[in-house]
């Protein structure tokens, strides 16, 4: 509705009640404290930054080792919860996890170790593994490593070569070393595993033809004994990691019972993690700290009987914004608009001194995603589902807006589904479910005219926005130049293809002068006015490439029909038995959820692309920054009363 | 068989084959960019998976044009008599969807693969990131439309 009127807030309190007020700015979550720097560095105002303003109530706990004990317990087993479940997080029992403080850090430390140790394991048996791969190849060896050494005459080598070359390998060795011996002990994926023995006279020879094949001399290190007892040896290492890891894995077990109490704990330091997030924010002073930040305005009266209710050693104050200065953006829309101001956000925020055009992006999206989609089982589906979930997981803040956003689009489909009569593509259609209105696809033309006219409609209030803006600025004249006459010319031309074309034809022609002489206004020299004015006619082709990228509507709409159509076709062909429902049952199902998936996206993103080009194009004016206020967010509790934080 | 009908199926084969071919080259680059992403981030598979999907729709809308000339002539239960000119004419009308699907979903495929490389960097900027490449799509759903509009009302 609008963008909400915010109010600079200052506030000095004493330090000792500051972890307390923090808590009433987080339950209230309407606060947002800034980056406070002192301007006046005179000397009543001394920094103490070097003191720890947080005290430490759970001593030692770090947020990411809660984190990664939680992850480690999950692995084994976590006992399953209900879809949605959340702990109910009363004062009391948060009282008592702090107390039982020192036992989770217990808990934490040892689910650490685990942690560890499993990593441990999973080292040990990778390198185990390797080595075994490595020593597999020469198990035919039946000697002791050990003693594979030169003789005081014989040269002994063990040595891998390529297995494309072992043929010019084992020739050159035979023809030119005439005293020598060798052996193909096994192979590995494109080596072959050579034992040789020559007279060492020979050792300038043979050096050649091992430099020549790419003999590649191994030796090995880590035992003794014949490779086979190695192996031996390392599979029994294995086992023994084995048992190790079931030992662990009871350990991990017994820890178990404590997953709950380490979520709620989790929690609870994220909360106050947040809360000590904002006191590097603040200055302070031995006993006294200051905050500044923004608060809405209409929350006033509300936060000082609040901060009234738990000191009265404050002073808070509200001072309006200046016109030129920048404050952070936050929407105010009814509850059925809310969802949509997702799509904004992902475009931009609005300036502070621009609009909120949720309210008027909301009902063209709506419109937009239901004909794109366009099918009312579709639509349905998606209505019931999106409702389930989001109240099912009982999801807060963004998860809930995006819950609302696909049950509000549901609506959104089954409504113009039900209009052109898709139900499951033409499966209405086959069991005799007529449209409402009618067939895009036996009537393209009508559909075409419909996108069109809903696309002017975007595009002129897009306009009348933009107008509204520059009013809302005391721009008048340029209201009435840059939209004014463009909305004559415009309707002018529309007019035209009625039947009182000649009002038409006057109204084009009183814009089009009107637009020559005004649009180079701020161009300097007579000659680059009316140039600038005569070339911002070529304007007119912008407008009409805007309103023909309304057909995508109808194409969109086109392809969820006939994918739909195809795996009716398909399922249909099977014939209807009993038998061959077996098969056409899976074939439709999979085939629909196939066609709700790429649809739905593809509504998605055009819908976007609509808003976003076509229709904020107009007017939109981004760069704002949003509204982020200290507050509660939370994975795995709910919190039932403010004394829990 | 006829003139006629081998231009239809012709049309069919030119509509799902080239715009087919198009989304196949322009997911296969988008998806090395997305695993290339999701080697560094593995929780970004879900916003680079739907990057990855966005060239994927041409050849949907190849299938949808070949499904069309399929069903007016009836192919499904015997094909219909159709004259020389007709089959031309289907087959011209598949033309767009094929080289437009074709092309387009290969451009769209590289915008999608820089904008998965924006969403590395700036995982919040998701909104912007699909606007790229669904700017592209805009003149696969034009030939689209130009396709469907020749092949649903060619007299036979």
């Amino acid at each position: 509705m609008a963008i909400v009127e915010m109010k600079k807030i200052s506030l000095v309190a004493l330090k000792s009640d500051m972890d307390r007020i923090l808590k009433v700015f987080q339950a209230l979550g309407n606060v947002e404290a800034i980056e406070t720097q002192i301007e006046d560095t005179g000397e009543s105002i001394k920094q103490t930054f070097s003191e720890s303003a947080a005290k430490k109530d759970i001593p030692l706990l770090d947020i990411s080792l809660v984190s990664r004990a939680l992850a480690t317990l999950k692995r084994y087993g976590n006992k399953k919860k209900p879809l949605g479940y959340r702990h109910a997080l009363s004062a009391d029992k948060a009282r008592e996890i702090e107390q039982k403080a020192e036992v989770l850090r217990d808990v934490v430390l040892k689910c650490q170790g685990i942690d560890d140790k499993l990593s441990e394991i999973r080292s040990g048996k990778t390198r185990l593994n390797n080595l075994i791969l490595q020593t597999e190849p020469w198990k035919a060896l039946d000697m002791p490593i050990k003693e594979v050494k030169d003789t005081k005459e014989a040269r002994v080598l063990l040595g891998t070569v390529g297995k494309e070359i072992s043929d010019t390998f084992e020739r050159l060795l035979a023809e030119s070393l005439n005293e020598c011996w060798f052996h193909r002990l096994g192979e590995n994926r494109d080596e072959y595993c050579y034992i040789l023995i020559y007279h060492k006279q020979l050792d300038k020879e043979a050096a050649i033809i091992i430099k020549e094949s790419g003999f590649n001399k191994t030796s090995f290190t880590g035992f003794e004994g014949t490779p086979m007892d190695a192996i031996y040896d390392y599979v029994k290492q294995i086992e023994a990691y084995d048992k190790q890891g079931v030992e662990v894995e009871k350990q991990a077990e017994a820890l178990l019972a404590h997953t709950d109490d380490l979520e709620i704990l989790f929690d609870l330091l994220t909360i106050k993690q947040d809360r000590n997030a904002q006191t590097e924010k603040l200055i302070k002073t031995r006993e006294a700290f200051y905050l500044k930040g923004y608060a809405p305005a209409k929350d006033e009266d509300l936060i000082r009987r609040k901060l009234a209710s738990i000191t009265d050693a404050f002073r808070i104050d509200f001072e309006h914004i200046g016109h030129d200065e920048v404050y952070p953006v936050a929407f105010k829309n009814p509850a059925v608009v809310r969802p949509y101001e997702m799509i904004t956000k992902l475009y931009s925020m609005p300036n502070h001194t621009s609009i909120d055009s949720n309210i008027h992006m909301a009902p063209f999206f709506f419109t937009f995603f239901g004909i794109m989609l366009g099918d009312a089982a579709y639509g349905l589906i998606m209505a019931v589902l999106g409702t389930y979930f989001t109240i099912k997981l009982k999801l807060k803040g963004d998860g809930a807006r995006m819950g609302w956003l696909v049950a509000s689009l549901g609506v959104a489909t089954l409504i113009w589904g039900a209009l052109f009569g898709s139900w499951f593509g033409d499966g209405g259609a086959r069991i005799g479910i007529a449209p409402i209105w009618f067939d895009p696809m036996t009537n393209p033309v009508l559909m075409l005219g419909l996108c069109f006219g809903l696309g002017l409609i975007q595009i002129f209030t897009g306009m009348g926005i933009k107008a509204w803006i520059n009013i809302k600025r005391g721009l008048y004249l340029d209201a009435i130049f840059d939209q004014g006459l463009w909305y004559l010319l415009l309707i002018g031309l529309l007019l035209m293809l009625t039947p009182v074309s000649a009002v038409g034809g006057y109204m084009a022609i009183i814009g089009a002068i009107g637009l020559v002489l005004t649009q180079g206004r701020t161009q300097k020299g007579i000659l680059s006015k009316f140039t600038t004015g005569l070339l911002s006619l070529y304007n007119v082709s912008a407008y009409l490439s805007d309103v023909l990228s309304y057909s995508r509507l109808f194409a969109l709409g086109l392809a969820t029909a006939v994918i739909a159509m195809v795996f009716n076709q398909l399922g249909a062909m099977l014939g209807v038995s009993w038998i061959t429902l077996i098969f056409a049952i899976p074939i439709l199902v999979v085939g629909h959820i196939f066609n709700i998936a790429v649809s739905a996206l593809g509504a998605y993103v055009h819908s976007s692309r609509l808003q976003y080009i076509e229709f904020f194009g107009k007017f939109f004016e981004g760069g704002g920054r949003a509204f982020r206020p200290l507050g509660i967010k939370t994975k795995f509790t709910e919190i039932l009363e403010e004394e829990a934080i | 068989m006829e003139l006629g009908q081998i231009l239809a199926i012709a049309g069919v084969a030119v509509s799902v084959g080239l715009a087919g071919i198009g989304s196949a080259i322009g997911v296969g680059i988008a998806g090395q960019s997305a695993a290339g992403v999701v080697s560094e981030d593995p929780d970004k598979f879900g916003q680079t998976l739907i990057l990855q999907a966005l060239p994927g729709t041409q050849g949907i809308y190849g299938l949808l044009i070949g499904f069309i000339i399929l069903l007016r002539t009836n192919f499904l239960a015997g094909m219909a008599e159709i004259s020389p000119e007709a089959g031309w004419m289907l087959l011209f009308g598949a033309l767009p969807i094929g080289i437009v699907g074709l092309f387009s979903a290969i451009a769209q495929g590289k915008a999608s693969a820089a904008s998965i490389g924006l969403i590395a960097k700036r995982p919040e900027e998701q909104g912007k990131a699909i606007i790229f490449p669904a700017m592209v799509e805009t003149y696969a759903v034009l030939a689209l439309l130009a396709s469907f509009l020749v092949v649903w009302f060619v007299r036979l």
